[in-house]
């Protein structure tokens, strides 16, 4: 009976100490393809392991390839709760598939606070994605990692995430104000003055015209020729709202393609 | 002395009679005698063909002695005399009036001269509002405009009422209308991270005919032209043929611009509508815009009618203000006085409520 006890501990044992080993051994960039260089690999390591410290959250950033029919944003909340879930001021992953060369970033409920949706994910997409187009992908893991660095810098600093309303008058946004209402008045002055005389001039003669005398004899309608103009879509065309829609479960985040 | 001017005077008591607003008899106001417009036309035919030899005679003789007077040789052209048959009192016109009354004694008083020949009207629309229903409508008119001035309405009187025949050219015309249009088909479609806009170009080409009648040009300068076109539309249903007897205890005035001259102002309205009911038929494109058109008046024709208006004249920081009212339909036209104070004021509340609106506005914009 004692025995089986033992072993039943030991062997539980062994479980708990086999997982913290796995998770410890995850390093933040996972480099499935072989795109980043040794000393690379272990710079960009060494750095978030290093902003990890000073500001208390999780970064990671997975370099694969996906099945043509896999859910990227279920796939970011899985990489992001499995294995970067547990920090003390929220985490943050990047996937990169270089299957479909589509992102997706996913955020928790702690980062979402400090990295919206609506302007702190547009803002590291803005910093990462050009490098990723060009094939430069340590290039864009460093410029994630600094996006993140500035985004989470800035909500220390100011206590509210980048992009939200400053506290205190927003002078620019009052003088557009001022200028409006005044163009508004004037406006209404201009209706109120001509609203004082209903003289106008006739200009047609549409109540005098018999209906029924109406007769078209010609309708001709001529192809001419044609115009065709390009225009870029917005990048951010798969943002996801305010925050929080990211897939559910409190998740944030964004993607695109490069 | 034949008297040159023929009060309708009733044959029963001798009272001036007067055609009233709303019914299709001339009325002895007096010992209230209705008299068919047709009987009243023939009782006073004779003395109107004696008043129109007075009148003839007068002129030739004034004009004689208006050489070395103080008037002018153009003043004189447009002034006439005549004598009001009732009190016999020296009256003095301009030249287009038709029908008006003595100043000394009320009579209602025509001038048959003025109606010879082709100046005969064809049609009159006789006048349905009274002088009651003017002054009511006016006072409804200066209800609603948040800039009147306070005391405009507190002090304000009414002047001068005057109903008043204004003469009218009725436009029919037949036309054959030709335009051009240049219409685009949009068309968006995405392509990869592109949005590519297709515009196809093309030339509509439409011809047509069609007809419209009785478009109303009035024919006197008296009367502003805004004014005139302001106070449409008439209810032609009740367009009735012309007599003398309708003008009793009226003002009325003949055409001082011709036909020919008032022509093109309904030419320009009858072009305006032609294009757009072409450009009506131009469908099934995003946007249409005309290249050019031609307009060719296949049938014209002109009637002259005698339309009813009120004329409302009042007065403010010694300035007049001048009203008009359909006579047949009511509708009041004009333009009233603003408080300076009020159309400042009103815009700039407006102004300091929206500032924080749009502040907010503009903030969740940006942020």
């Amino acid at each position: 009976m004692m025995l089986k006890k033992f072993i039943g501990l030991l062997t539980l044992m062994i479980v708990l100490s086999f997982s913290a080993v796995s998770a410890a051994q995850l390093q933040p960039v996972t480099d499935d393809l072989g795109l980043l260089g040794a000393e690379e690999l272990k710079s960009i390591n060494q750095k978030i392991k290093s902003m990890e410290q000073t500001h208390g959250i999780k970064i990671g950033i997975w370099f694969t390839k996906m099945k043509n029919n896999t859910d990227m944003i279920t796939a970011s909340n899985n990489f992001l709760d499995q294995n970067f879930a547990k920090s003390k001021n929220g985490s943050i992953v990047l996937i990169v598939d270089m299957n479909l060369r589509k992102y997706e970033m996913a955020t928790n409920s702690l980062m979402l606070q400090k990295i919206t949706d609506t302007d702190g994910i547009p803002f590291l997409k803005g910093e990462f994605q050009p490098a990723l187009h060009n094939g430069d992908y340590y290039g864009a893991a460093n410029s994630f990692v600094d996006g993140v660095d500035k985004l989470v810098s800035y909500y220390e600093k100011n206590g509210q995430p980048y992009g939200s309303a400053p506290d205190g008058i927003d002078f620019a946004a009052l003088g557009g104000a001022i200028i409006v209402a005044l163009l508004c008045g004037l406006g209404i002055r201009s209706w109120l003055i001509g609203s004082m005389s209903n003289i106008h001039h006739a200009s047609e003669a549409t109540d005098y015209l018999q209906k029924n005398s109406v007769n078209i004899n010609e309708n001709r309608d001529t192809y001419l020729f044609k115009n065709v103009t390009r225009t870029k879509k917005s990048s951010n065309s798969s943002s996801r709202g305010g925050g929080g829609s990211h897939g559910g479960g409190g998740h944030g985040g964004g993607g695109g393609s490069f | 002395m034949a008297d040159s001017s023929v009060s309708y005077k009733c044959p029963n008591c001798g009272a001036p009679l007067s055609f009233l607003p709303g019914k299709k008899t001339v009325t002895c106001e007096y010992c209230s005698t209705e008299f068919e417009v047709s009987a009243i036309e023939e009782l006073f035919r004779d003395k109107q063909d004696m008043a129109v030899h007075a009148a003839e005679a007068q002129e030739a003789k004034w004009e004689t002695e208006n050489a070395g007077s103080e008037w002018s040789g153009d003043e004189a052209a447009a002034l006439h005399a005549f004598t009001c048959s009732s009190c016999g009192a020296e009256l003095v016109c301009d030249e287009n009036t038709m029908a008006t009354e003595c100043v000394y004694c009320g009579n209602p008083t025509m001038i048959p001269k003025r109606f010879d020949g082709m100046l005969k009207p064809d049609f009159v629309i006789p006048f349905k509002k009274t002088k009651e229903d003017a002054v009511a409508a006016l006072k409804e008119f200066y209800k609603g405009h948040m800039l009147l001035p306070s005391n405009f309405t507190a002090n304000n009187r009414v002047e001068a009422i005057q109903p008043m025949y204004v003469p009218f050219w009725l436009f029919d015309s037949k036309i054959t209308a030709r335009a051009e249009f240049r219409a685009q088909k949009i068309r968006k479609h995405s392509h990869g991270d592109e949005i590519i806009t297709e515009t196809s170009h093309y030339n509509c080409r439409r011809s047509g005919t069609m007809s419209f009648e009785k478009i109303p040009v009035d024919g006197s300068k008296k009367m502003a032209d805004d004014y005139m076109e302001s106070i449409e539309p008439f209810d032609y249903s009740e367009l009735t043929t012309f007599s003398a007897a309708y003008l009793t205890g009226y003002l009325a005035d003949k055409y001082d611009v011709s036909a020919e001259e008032s022509a093109p102002r309904a030419d320009k309205r009858v072009e305006a509508s032609a294009i757009d009911v072409l450009q009506s038929t131009v469908e099934g494109f995003d946007t249409c815009s005309l290249k050019s058109s031609a307009i060719r008046k296949d049938v014209g024709k002109v009637e002259y009618a005698m339309v009813p208006v009120w004329i409302l004249t009042t007065r403010y920081d010694d300035k007049p203000y001048t009203f008009m009212m359909n006579g047949q339909t009511g509708k009041v036209v004009g333009s009233l006085p603003y408080d300076k104070t009020k159309a400042f004021l009103y815009p700039a509340i407006c102004s300091v409520i929206l500032i924080p609106i749009l502040y907010f506005v503009i903030l969740a914009l940006i942020y």
